[in-house]
């Protein structure tokens, strides 16, 4: 299932979230509408019941109105009474209306309607009777009539007399005699007892009907209100319902709700742990990388250090055995050692190199060389190589290419190395060449073209990319039958980029390769080219008059410096660490300081830049020389800013020390050179245990000095071998190997390579843990070989007294 | 602990101690920019306390460097001092100081792994020697 990121979770959630939000506010405002709509209703008045209540209090009027004009017999109190009547009927049509949703209340209401006409028939006759009930009227009129007693009054009916509608014709009716006056009066009381019959009768009908309509009043009222309480009860209920169901979905929403926010709380707090254990992991990962990297670098440098002894070895001696064969062959032979030891030694730096190249610390120099004899040395390289193998080995130099250049030829070398070297290995028959061109541009700017080209395995097409990596060669297989490392064109690449240049590989499988490199280079000047010439030096005036001081650990390195120094007239004292010297500065001036880089205590830098910002002892007073086993690898800016002012690199060359000395000189006198003679002692050595030819020809035949290097080398050796013995018996194997490293170089000097090589075994062997067994025999051996070497010393040593 | 130090300094001149201690302090802050180190400076004027603090294993938790007077009076010198950090083991890197060169003439330098002579830039060299001191305890590699 794919992971979608912390952002895509807690949005949707959150979205969720709302949605379940807008859900609950949404139901609550409708259930909460239905309820309050619902009591709203409920608080309408029931219209039914007012207009019951309004009909009922008509009729009552009515029936009051008849009452009090029962009794007043004042017409205007009948209004009313008709007043009411003519509205009713609509009144009650209207709680028709209202009812017609109910049967029974319509029936009722029907029920109503028809006593209601009765009541208004009975009112109607009740009226009837009582404005025709005029006997009392009659009889006082009669009574006052017989009073007066006309004769002649017309004798009308009595009844119509008595009931005429008009009163007032009955007054004016003549007198009846007295029998019909009894009859007439007893006719009448017979009326009136029958009227008030009727009015008794229909009064009782009255209050019957009235009754009944009450009746059918209060069963609608009740029913109505029944119906009302129902229907509340209902709504009641369904307010409840709803309120519950409201009730329910908010806990439900509330409880998503909170669920909903504990998972969000939840996935936050777990993304927080996870991004600080990732931070957490990232620090440590960096701290290890920091180390991971100081080691390396502590790492490379020691390497370095201890494989270019030996290398240094190799190619003095077979500098040395250069000198001592006539022999062509042999002669040709060791120059091809000598040209690989230095390549060997150039490999290391290649090592380093890359390593520089990919952190960016590598830089190019830039010194005229000529390009001919970059491709010639080349070439000789790998000419026994090629021709072992049966394969042409050449090069040319396009017409026009400018003969000399300016740039970095050690880097270009490294360039053709890598390149004609891959060639010539991965080639079985055929030719290896290379091409250069050099196509000049504006100013002095040149485009170098370089084009190795070659008959070999060539390489698959969709692994040509790769080849260019650390380690990396085309196939597997080919590790294992051509050797290498792989480094090779990986260099080449990386010193091509920081040539800001470009390189191609072009190649068809079993046809050959053809890689092309464009190089952005200068012209160079001829004069400008430095050669290396083995001649004998003629030292200027005003070097013999400067005041040295050297500082540096190994006493052999010292006595050499002023041995060498000594010879050429320079005053020079010495100090063995920082701190004397910088004692020796405080009350001393010199004009020039050899500060060796690696020392116990403290380093060469710190106490030059020491010196520089303490004792205020500024560049134009005195120069500083550092020197060290390693070499700079374009790292002068560290030593600018400690205040040094050149480098040597050990092992130097008298040749190389004076040159160094005069870099520093202003207006310094031309180098007077002079062809070396051909003075050099030759001493013969019994069993080859040393060689003093070195020591020889550095003291330039003095005998005095020889004499106190060997008394010096024998001092330090045995006070050594001494202390590194008890260090084996003590087992303090930092101290036995450090003991060993120490005398190591004046070994080397002296030529005793077998005691060289002892000491060389018991330093390896603590830094491998070997068994104690083995470096006690080993200490043994050194023990026993130094007094093989003290004896020849000695005599040595005799022979010059 | 790796990445901690103790500095000591044992000199009983007030004046002097507190110049050392002012230096120190301003050189070990100027050095965290380039390592990453705790640190807890140390000063003393009575050589007594130095060596009860010693013998109190307050020192044990840590390597040390100790910048340490060679006359401190009441009969005590800095190889008291010394001979009690070795007595107990604690990994200290010694610098002494003092006026006269004779003292240095008169010990074995094995005493010591650095002597320094108190001019006027006695204070510059003990920062000299604790830069150096901390170089080689996180391995920087001179080239």
């Amino acid at each position: 299932m794919k992971k979608f990121p912390i952002q895509v979770k807690v949005g949707l959630l959150m979205i969720f979230a709302v949605i379940l939000l807008s859900a609950a506010c949404y139901l609550s405002y409708r259930n909460l509408s239905t309820i309050v709509s619902s009591i709203q209703i409920d608080l309408n008045p029931e219209i039914r019941l007012l207009r019951i209540r309004d009909i009922s209090g008509d009729l009552e009027k009515a029936d009051n109105s008849i009452r009090i004009y029962t009794i007043t017999r004042d017409t205007s109190d009948l209004r009313p009474y008709y007043s009411i009547i003519r509205g009713i009927d609509e009144k009650v049509n209207q709680l028709r209306s209202e009812c017609s949703d109910d049967t029974i209340m319509l029936n009722q209401t029907d029920t109503i309607s028809t006593l209601i006409e009765e009541n208004i028939v009975n009112w109607n006759e009740f009226l009837y009777i009582i404005n025709s009930d005029n006997v009392v009227g009659f009889l006082r009129h009669l009574s006052d009539q017989l009073n007066e007693a006309p004769e002649n009054i017309e004798r009308k009916g009595i009844l119509k007399r008595v009931f005429a509608r008009n009163s007032k014709n009955l007054l004016n009716e003549n007198l009846l005699n007295e029998q019909e006056l009894i009859t007439n009066i007893r006719e009448i009381e017979e009326q009136g007892r029958i009227n008030k019959e009727k009015l008794k009768d229909r009064e009782s009908q009255l209050a019957f009907t009235g009754n009944r309509i009450k009746e059918k009043f209060y069963d609608l009222i009740t029913r109505m209100e029944n119906q009302v309480s129902i229907q509340v009860r209902k709504k009641g209920q369904e307010a409840n319902r709803l309120a519950e169901g409201t009730y329910r979905w908010l806990v439900l929403f509330a409880i998503s709700g909170g669920l909903l926010s504990i998972l969000v709380l939840f996935i936050i707090v777990r993304y927080i742990r996870n991004a600080n254990a990732y931070q957490i992991a990232l620090e440590k990962s960096k701290n290890e990388a920091v180390n991971l990297a100081r080691t390396k670098e502590l790492f490379m440098a020691n390497i370095s250090h201890e494989i270019r002894t030996p290398v240094t070895a190799i190619s003095g001696f077979t500098e040395q055995l250069l000198h001592e064969t006539s022999d062509e062959n042999v002669i040709r032979s060791l120059k091809i050692i000598k040209l690989s030891s230095d390549h060997l030694a150039k490999i290391i730096d290649d090592i380093l190199d890359l390593s520089k190249l990919q952190n960016r610390k590598l830089m190019l120099e830039k010194v005229h060389f000529s390009i001919e004899q970059i491709l010639n040395e080349v070439c000789s390289v790998f000419e026994r190589q090629a021709k072992q193998k049966n394969i042409l080995l050449g090069f040319s130099i396009k017409p026009g290419t400018p003969p000399v250049l300016m740039g970095d030829p050690y880097r270009l070398k490294q360039i053709l190395m890598n390149l004609v070297g891959n060639s010539v290995k991965f080639t079985e028959k055929g030719s290896v060449s290379f091409l250069v061109e050099g196509i000049t541009g504006n100013s002095d700017d040149v485009d170098l073209v370089i084009e190795v080209t070659d008959t070999g395995i060539g390489i698959d097409e969709d692994k040509l990319k790769m080849i260019f990596e650390d380690f990396t060669q085309a196939e597997m297989s080919t590790t294992r039958k051509y050797g290498g490392t792989g480094l090779g064109l990986s260099i080449v690449k990386n010193l091509v980029e920081l040539h800001r240049g470009t390189v191609v590989c072009e190649s068809k499988k079993n046809h050959g390769t053809k890689i092309t490199c464009h190089l952005p280079f200068h012209t160079g000047q001829e004069t400008q080219i430095k050669r290396d010439i083995d001649l004998q030096l003629s030292i200027p005036e005003e070097i013999r008059n400067m005041k040295v001081l050297v500082v540096d650990d190994e006493e052999y390195n010292r006595l050499l410096f002023k041995k060498i120094l000594d010879r050429w007239n320079i005053k020079s004292d010495q100090a063995a660490n920082g701190m004397d010297a910088i004692e020796i500065l405080k009350e001393h001036r010199y004009d020039l300081l050899f500060m060796d880089i690696r020392m116990p205590g403290i380093d060469g830098f710190k106490v030059t830049r020491f010196i520089r910002d303490e004792l205020k002892i500024p560049e134009s007073e005195m120069k500083v020389i550092s020197i060290s086993a390693v070499s700079v690898n374009n790292e002068w800016e560290k030593y600018r800013q400690a205040g040094m002012n050149a480098f040597l690199q050990k092992p130097f060359t008298e040749e190389m020390l004076l040159t160094t000395i005069l870099s520093l000189r202003e207006n310094s006198t031309k180098l007077l050179f002079e062809n070396l003679k051909d003075e050099e002692k030759e001493i013969a050595s019994e069993n080859q245990k040393i060689n003093l030819k070195n020591l020889f020809h550095i003291s330039g035949g003095d005998e005095q000095f020889v004499k106190q290097m060997l008394v010096s080398f024998n001092n330090t050796t045995s006070r050594g071998l001494k202390e590194m013995q008890e260090a084996v018996s003590s087992g303090e194997w930092d101290s036995v190997a450090n003991l060993a490293h120490k005398m190591l170089p004046p070994c080397r000097h002296i030529g005793a390579m077998e005691l060289y090589d002892l000491l060389g075994k018991i330093e390896k062997s603590v830094s491998k843990k070997t068994d104690k067994k083995k470096i006690e025999s080993l200490t043994k051996k050194s023990l026993r070989e130094f007094d093989a070497v003290n004896e020849l010393l000695k005599e040595h040593i005799a022979k010059m007294k | 602990m790796k990445n901690s130090i103790n500095v000591l300094v044992v000199e009983d001149n007030e004046y002097y101690n507190k110049l050392l201690s002012s230096t120190l302090r301003q050189s070990i802050l100027s050095q965290r920019r380039k390592w990453d180190f705790k640190y807890k400076l140390h000063s003393f004027t009575d050589g007594d306390e130095c060596i009860s603090k010693i013998k109190s294993r307050e020192f044990s938790d840590s390597d040390s460097i100790a910048f340490i007077g060679y006359y401190l009076g009441k009969g005590i010198n800095g190889t008291h001092i010394i001979k009690t950090l070795k007595e107990l083991s604690v990994s200290t890197t010694i610098i002494l100081l003092s006026q006269s060169k004779s003292v240095k003439e008169e010990l074995s330098p094995d005493i010591y792994d650095y002597f320094v002579l108190k001019d006027k830039s006695a204070p510059a060299l003990c920062c000299l020697c604790l830069e150096q001191y901390l170089d080689n305890k996180f391995y920087l590699p001179l080239e």
